[in-house]
């Protein structure tokens, strides 16, 4: 196993009470493998991604285990934590244009990773970085240009290059598609899925995302999350075929290819989450029981979970 | 990290207010904590030193200079909020228009600004005092000269940022006139902005005015303004430093004080602080 | 009903050394009393400028613009005010659709005010009345815009357009920085909305798969111009040129089983500083699996390929036809 986590949870302070973006986390990442993080804005998906690789704000309070290669990332270290990051496991930002340094050209902003934790020479980085464009399919002769020159599908590429640079053996993608226009989605897609699985050995990936077409032609498993806490896990085929948690259900229904039904109801804040199970005033199957005590996960079948009493 | 910030924020604000609430009701309350007429000249008392009866002693003329820091409050605080008011009101207005009319207005008007910011600012000032002769109005006239052309940068940069965001488009097609859309909305967006900047440059232009009226070109000697009285007291300052001291010590304590306001503000105000929430 | 004649906008900058650059280069569509047009393409083509320019935030450089047989492109300011509420627009950015510093309330009492339609208590009313319409709660209205979610503000801007009971609604990819169930809450709305006020709307989208559930027609536009245009069910049915099939390929089914057919429908790269302007021929060119010397040569014409169907290709006829099936895959190129 390459990335366990148990029971991960990650609280903010506000003057409103804890904001708590994840609570009680359980994944499982296998080498080589695929797993898609799907949920909403403010379910805790992009939280999640931050506390594997230690970047939330300092008023972050984390619990729990990240345990990469039998290692606990959260009680690394900085100094060991930064060896990791990059090396190990790195993480691709939503959003490119604020991501990238504007002042510094993609080529320098990727040969100044491979120097820092490759200790490359000034010549073999820059020309590593040539290299890394080519990869992810900018023509190598745009290595002078800067972010704000690039289009927004160009800098995700930038991006991903600088995610590769070093060679991890963990990618993190943080919704890499979103705001971008469809056609360049599916080159995005074919690109992450080409640095991952075409590689070899595979690479593994977190993909973070809220787009479940996305999710679909990448993934092996799927996990879904709703309001801080996986709903539901499995293989990404049988989650699609026959999910069991009534808010997978609707995200698919949801979805513009399956006829955009809407689900009544909004998001809970996590600040003053429902009690009980935090989807049951959503919930066309909620009873009673719902309202108070708040669900577990329960296993049905192989690797297949779900949190929800009437599965 | 936010949170830490703004605690700082609120601490700066409150010791600025605290610090110019003082200075506010020394100078309303002046004629109650003056313990002397501040232009009450004793010869016999001349030059005694911070005592009982004195407390920061007395001048070359014999007056209580305690006295007359508290009523140099009115003139020195009163004129640099007028001259800092008539260049926020007057840039704002002249910055928006600029930015949001855009086009061969806003190419004029920002030509005319680009001149007058390649003036050197003190020295212009002193040539209108200069060639109108020294007095209260002309002072304001001088330190406003320049003065507003600085808003009219800041403001036309930030409206026309604001112009763009959707609901300016959204007024216009709601069925808003372009006067309504500059007063109700893009004025008071580009205000808190502008305020924090301006509670900055209050402090400089309380030493522009002390400056002034220490080379003699602002306010006259006997009015008991700080930069004045630094000037009258400028050739005691080896033998009787404290008629020198205790102005100064007013100007640097006033600028100190609109000095942490401002950044207080400008840490308050501050549109990430109000994010803190929605993690 | 309204109607779009040859419209262009030319954006020009600077004030000593002009540069401009043609961002629509003659739009031409009608929309029906009570229907949904779909205006898609990528961002870039020149969408948003048509929609900017049919509520008349943007003037057109050329063309004309008619809402009712009456031309806006014409009218004197004093009657095009008149006009005005009529014509409304919902913008894509709803973070930014609001004035930060007011309540919900002074946002939706707002058009009222302005068009002197209430005043007072009644102002109250109506913008109670309108929250409930959109599905949202009373005490939304004492919010901040930054203390609701995007898909609130969006109901929000909804409720705020329904004030002046518009004929006609440029619906600006009024979901593109939504999540997908969130979407499907606010496009749902919309429709049930214009089934019981009855407007004509027109719907911008980079998503065909979104546009769909939405238009009753739909034009695919790149580069300024519309490539293809018809009925809902044709474009999908059979698409016919290239760049609208491309798009309808680059749909990503949330099925695993789907194929990843994606795989197959990508398009040629294109680097951005390719200027077309001096290249002449088909805009489409330089990404076009298809491309052959007539394209580089001539700029293809509107042609009517079936009933109601219009396509800007030289090459339509020769391309193998192609079926979508309901669930929007597609397996081509």
């Amino acid at each position: 196993m390459l990335l366990k986590i148990t029971n991960l949870r990650v609280y903010f302070k506000s003057a409103d009470g804890f904001v708590k973006a994840a609570d009680g986390v359980d994944l499982e990442l296998y080498p080589g493998e695929i797993l898609g993080l799907v949920g909403e804005t403010g379910s805790g998906k992009t939280v999640l991604g931050l506390a594997i690789t230690r970047l939330l704000p300092k008023t972050a309070a984390v619990s729990g285990e990240v345990l990469y290669r039998g290692q606990n990332l959260l009680a690394l270290p900085e100094e060991e934590m930064r060896k990791v990051r990059g090396r190990q496991v790195s993480m691709i930002f939503q959003n490119p244009l604020s991501s990238l340094n504007p002042a510094l050209s993609i080529g320098e902003q990727i040969a100044e990773v491979l120097r820092e934790h490759q200790g490359l020479k000034r010549k073999a980085a820059w020309q590593r970085a040539g290299e890394l464009l080519e990869l992810t399919g900018i023509p190598a002769k745009w290595i002078r240009s800067y972010p704000h020159e690039l289009s927004g599908g160009m800098r995700q590429r930038a991006m991903i290059a600088i995610g590769l640079a070093c060679a991890p053996s963990l990618l993190i993608a943080d919704e890499p598609t979103r705001g971008l226009d469809v056609t360049i989605q599916v080159q995005i897609v074919e690109l992450l899925h080409a640095v991952t699985k075409g590689v070899s050995p595979p690479r593994s990936m977190l993909l973070i995302t809220h787009d479940l077409g996305v999710a679909a032609a990448l993934t092996d498993r799927l996990a879904v999350m709703y309001a801080g806490k996986i709903v539901e896990y499995g293989r990404t085929g049988e989650v699609f075929r026959n999910p069991r948690h009534p808010y997978t259900r609707a995200l698919l229904d949801s979805h513009p290819s399956n006829g955009l039904i809407a689900t009544k109801g909004f998001s809970p804040s996590l600040i003053n989450l429902p009690p009980g199970c935090s989807f049951h005033p959503r919930c066309k199957k909620a009873r009673k029981k719902c309202a108070h005590e708040p669900p577990l996960v329960q296993r049905i079948g192989m690797d297949h979970g779900v949190r929800c009493f009437y599965a | 990290m936010y949170i830490l910030e703004v605690t700082r924020g609120k601490k700066m604000l409150l010791t600025g207010s605290i610090l110019i609430f003082g200075f506010m009701a020394l100078a309303v309350f002046a004629p109650f904590i003056a313990p002397y007429d501040p232009d009450d000249v004793k010869v016999e008392k001349r030059l005694l030193p911070p005592g009982e009866h004195h407390l920061m002693g007395t001048d070359g003329f014999g007056r209580d200079i305690f006295s007359r820091v508290v009523f140099g409050t009115r003139y020195s605080l009163f004129l640099a909020l007028v001259v800092v008011s008539i260049n926020l009101l007057l840039g704002l207005m002249v910055g928006s228009i600029a930015g949001y009319f855009g086009g061969l207005i806003d190419e004029l008007i920002m030509r005319i600004v680009d001149i007058l910011l390649a003036f050197p600012n003190i020295i212009l000032a002193l040539c209108i005092v200069g060639v109108l002769g020294p007095s209260i109005q002309n002072l304001i006239l001088a330190l406003v000269a320049l003065g507003w052309v600085g808003y009219t940068r800041v403001s036309r940069g930030l409206v026309l940022s604001i112009k763009e965001q959707g609901f300016i488009g959204a007024a216009k097609a709601l069925g808003g006139s372009n006067m309504y859309i500059i007063m109700r909305h893009i004025i008071p967006n580009a205000f808190p902005p502008l305020l924090v900047l301006a509670t900055l440059h209050v402090s400089h232009t309380i030493l522009s005015i002390a400056a002034l009226s220490f080379l003699g070109l602002g306010v006259q000697a006997p009015t008991p303004e700080w930069g004045a009285m630094l000037s009258e007291g400028k050739q005691f300052i080896f033998t009787h430093p404290h008629v020198m001291i205790f102005p100064g010590v007013a100007i640097t304590l006033s600028v100190l004080s609109f000095n942490l306001l401002g950044e207080g503000l400008r840490d308050v105000l501050d549109p990430r602080a109000r994010e803190v929430l929605n993690v | 009903m309204l109607e779009v004649v040859g419209i262009k906008k030319v954006f020009t900058s600077g004030i000593f050394c002009r540069r401009s650059i043609e961002v629509v280069r003659g739009v031409s569509f009608r929309v029906n009393k009570g229907q949904t047009l779909g205006l898609v393409g990528e961002s870039g083509c020149g969408k948003t400028t048509v929609g900017k320019m049919i509520v008349r935030l943007i003037e057109p450089t050329a063309g004309r613009i008619l809402f009712n047989g009456i031309e806006l492109t014409r009218l004197d300011p004093r009657k095009l005010r008149k006009l005005r509420p009529k014509i409304q627009i919902i913008f894509q950015d709803p973070d930014m659709a609001f004035n930060p510093r007011w309540k919900i309330r002074d946002s939706l009492g707002e058009p009222f005010k302005l068009n002197r339609l209430a005043r007072g208590k009644e102002i109250i009313d109506r913008v109670l009345e309108l929250i409930e319409t959109v599905g949202l709660h009373p005490e939304h209205l004492n919010r901040y815009p930054f203390e609701l979610s995007g898909g609130q503000l969006q109901r929000v801007a909804l409720a705020r357009v329904l004030a002046l009971q518009p004929e006609l609604i440029v619906a600006d990819e009024p979901t593109s920085s939504l999540d997908v169930s969130v979407q499907a809450q606010v496009l749902t709305l919309l429709k049930e909305l214009q089934r019981r006020f009855q407007f004509t709307c027109v719907f911008i989208s980079h998503d065909l798969n979104v546009a769909r559930w939405m238009s009753d027609r739909i034009a695919v536009m790149y580069r300024g111009k519309i490539v293809e245009e018809g009925k809902t069910e044709s474009i999908f049915g059979s698409p016919r040129h290239p760049y609208t099939r491309a798009l309808l390929g680059a749909i990503l089914v949330p099925d695993p089983e789907a194929g990843r057919t994606w795989r197959v429908a990508s398009l040629n790269n294109v680097s951005p500083e390719v200027n077309l302007e001096k290249a002449g021929g088909c805009s489409f060119q330089d990404r076009c699996p298809h491309v052959e010397k007539i394209c580089r040569e001539k700029e293809p014409p509107l042609t009517v390929p079936a009933p109601d169907h219009r396509v800007a290709c030289h090459r339509f006829k020769d391309l193998v036809p192609v079926q979508a099936n309901v669930t929007g895959k597609v397996c081509f190129l």
